[in-house]
């Protein structure tokens, strides 16, 4: 173990090392009574927990200011009061509300199901993939979509589908023009395929990694059909995967922002788009407040669904 | 393979990679409009980004903030990933729920959580209070890292050690720590990465004087696109490229993401 970095004899380096070393045993053998607490786990874990609590403060925060009313005009906050939830479902604003909800849940379960079914072939592909340079070059063709970040890939769906984008160059060689994908549910549909695929399919691997291939052939050998093997064993042995997979392709799609923004030109909000608006620029955190409320309790609702009934048990 | 698998998959693989290879086209044009075909290759649009000044200290300030998260990170990450899968905790599946948290809840309204707190506390318009709010929010990334590595961990080597003589202290800094630390880089480096792209938080808690790049270029999409925009997206492609060569060089990539068992 070498510590200082100028060029002595390696010796003196490693006997440097070695002090080091026995000064630790030394300060562990003097505590040791107290660095075998049982209280020792709970003390490595208070770091953590107040990074972590910082998050829960906050969402405390927002469910405080939901059920309280706010006077915008003096900014003072009021009684506590359902008004905020109110507003949001029952005032003027309560169609565009129930809009949006309705098109980010709608949009969400899409890309929970289209990027769940397009994991399952994909990382079945990867798992049985013969050649190791082959996997190692298809993990990286999966991997760099899914860590450039929302913007980029936003901004790449975004120039591939604009107005002289690769999409209408593609179809002018064909002679079709005018195609406007853009500020469609149709290119954020598209869109939110690139955000979840990635991630489905990595969260799919392990469990399609467990899958011993010994079985698809005895299925072959017993005359199985190759979708019945499909339907039979594969499937049904991926079933924990395929349960994580949709989880995290539900929060991730249910919590877009970016795609909305940009693939539909800002003419389709999100849930989060709509908290942006509420936040800065009608700076209301107080109504904000109970639709973050709204998005955080329909994503647990989503998520306990999808755990505790798994994903696809009714056989398909 | 079935025909119809493969077809699916290199079809899905093509698809996830048409807007990645569309980036790196396009900022290869080197022209103020993104045509495409573009007519000419050059590198001029990374020579703009750098030569704009919202661009540049952007990509700055989003190297910093991945730096910063893997410094706030990392102590808090390794012990209690050490507490919750080597150690006998009470609790065990609801504090690593708690711990978890951040990827459970939708980004914008943790995002909206720490805007409330971090208004409160007077510390929006810094760096570092964002890049707290995106370890907490990234942080189960790191834990299951680390967390793979411990429960991969043989605890025969520990037992060999010690009848070999060798100190508690010595026996987790030249056995367990070394058996640990490909985990513990994978999710640093994991840290880094997503720090460093992050958006939607960074958007929220982010003033006018202290944007990160993701949050300028989404700025500047509003406006006319252009080739500096894709320069910005490739510079994300070749650090996604680059970490993804450096993890594969610690573990097989299939582990990064891969669940421990619980327990």
């Amino acid at each position: 173990m070498s510590v200082s970095v100028d060029t002595k004899p390696r010796a003196r380096d490693l006997a440097f090392g070695w002090r080091i070393v026995d000064v630790l045993i030394a300060v562990r053998s003097k505590f040791a009574p107290v660095l075998h607490g049982p209280w020792v786990p709970y003390a490595m874990l208070i770091p953590a927990l107040a990074l972590v609590g910082l998050l829960v403060y906050g969402l405390g925060n927002l469910a405080w200011q939901s059920f309280h009313s706010f006077d915008a005009f003096r900014a003072q906050e009021g009684a506590a009061s359902l008004d905020q939830y109110r507003r949001i479902y029952t005032g003027s604003l309560s169609n565009h509300i129930f809009d949006t909800i309705g098109r980010t849940v709608g949009l969400s379960l899409a890309a929970v199901i289209t990027n769940v079914t397009l994991a399952v072939p994909l990382a079945y592909f990867i798992v049985r993939m013969r050649s190791n340079a082959w996997r190692l070059v298809t993990l990286v063709l999966l991997l760099v979509p899914f860590l450039i970040g929302d913007v980029v890939r936003a901004f790449g769906w975004y120039i591939l589908l604009g107005r002289h984008g690769a999409l209408t160059w593609f179809l002018g060689q064909f002679g079709v023009e005018d195609v406007r994908v853009l500020g469609t549910l149709w290119a954020i549909w598209l869109g939110m395929i690139q955000v979840g695929l990635p991630i489905a399919v990595l969260v799919l691997l392990p469990a399609m990694r467990r899958i011993d291939p010994d079985l698809e052939r005895a299925a072959a050998t017993l005359g199985a059909s190759r979708w019945k093997t499909w339907t039979r064993i594969v499937i049904p042995l991926a079933r924990p995967g395929l349960a994580s997979a949709a989880v995290i392709v539900w929060v991730l799609s249910m919590t877009e922002f970016a795609m909305p923004q940009v693939l539909g030109l800002g003419r389709l909000p999100f849930v989060a788009n709509e908290l942006d608006t509420m936040f800065f620029f009608q700076s209301n955190s107080y109504v904000g407040s109970a639709l973050a409320m709204t998005l955080l309790v329909i994503v647990f609702a989503g998520l306990l669904l999808l755990t505790r009934f798994g994903f696809g048990r009714a056989r398909r | 393979m079935g025909r119809v698998v493969r077809g699916f998959a290199i079809g899905s693989l093509v698809y996830l990679c048409l807007p990645t290879s569309i980036v790196l086209i396009s900022s290869l044009g080197g022209k103020g409009t993104l045509d495409f075909p573009p007519d000419t290759i050059s590198l001029s649009a990374y020579g703009d980004l750098l030569g704009n000044s919202d661009m540049r200290s952007g990509l700055f300030r989003s190297v910093l903030l991945g730096l910063m998260c893997v410094a706030f990170a990392a102590i808090p990450g390794v012990l209690a990933a050490l507490a919750l899968f080597r150690h006998r905790v009470r609790f065990q599946p609801l504090l690593s729920g708690i711990l978890t948290l951040g990827l459970a809840t939708p980004l914008v309204v943790s995002g909206m959580a720490f805007l409330l707190v971090y208004t409160r506390l007077g510390a929006i318009g810094e760096l570092w209070p964002i890049a707290i709010a995106i370890t907490a929010v990234n942080f189960p990334i790191l834990l299951y890292a680390v967390a793979s590595s411990i429960s991969n961990l043989n605890p025969e080597l520990e037992d060999a050690a010690a009848t070999l003589g060798a100190e508690e202290v010595q026996r987790f800094l030249f056995v367990t720590f070394p058996a640990i630390l490909p985990g513990i880089l994978t999710g640093l480096i994991m840290m880094f990465v997503f720090g460093m792209g992050e958006f939607l938080i960074t958007m929220i808690l982010s003033t006018v004087d202290n944007q990160t790049l993701p949050v300028v270029m989404f700025g500047s999409l509003r406006g006319a696109v252009s080739g500096t925009l894709a320069a910005g997206g490739g510079i994300y492609i070749v650090i996604s490229l680059v970490v993804i060569f450096l993890v594969s060089r610690l573990r097989s990539i299939e582990e990064i993401l891969s669940r421990p068992e619980q327990g």
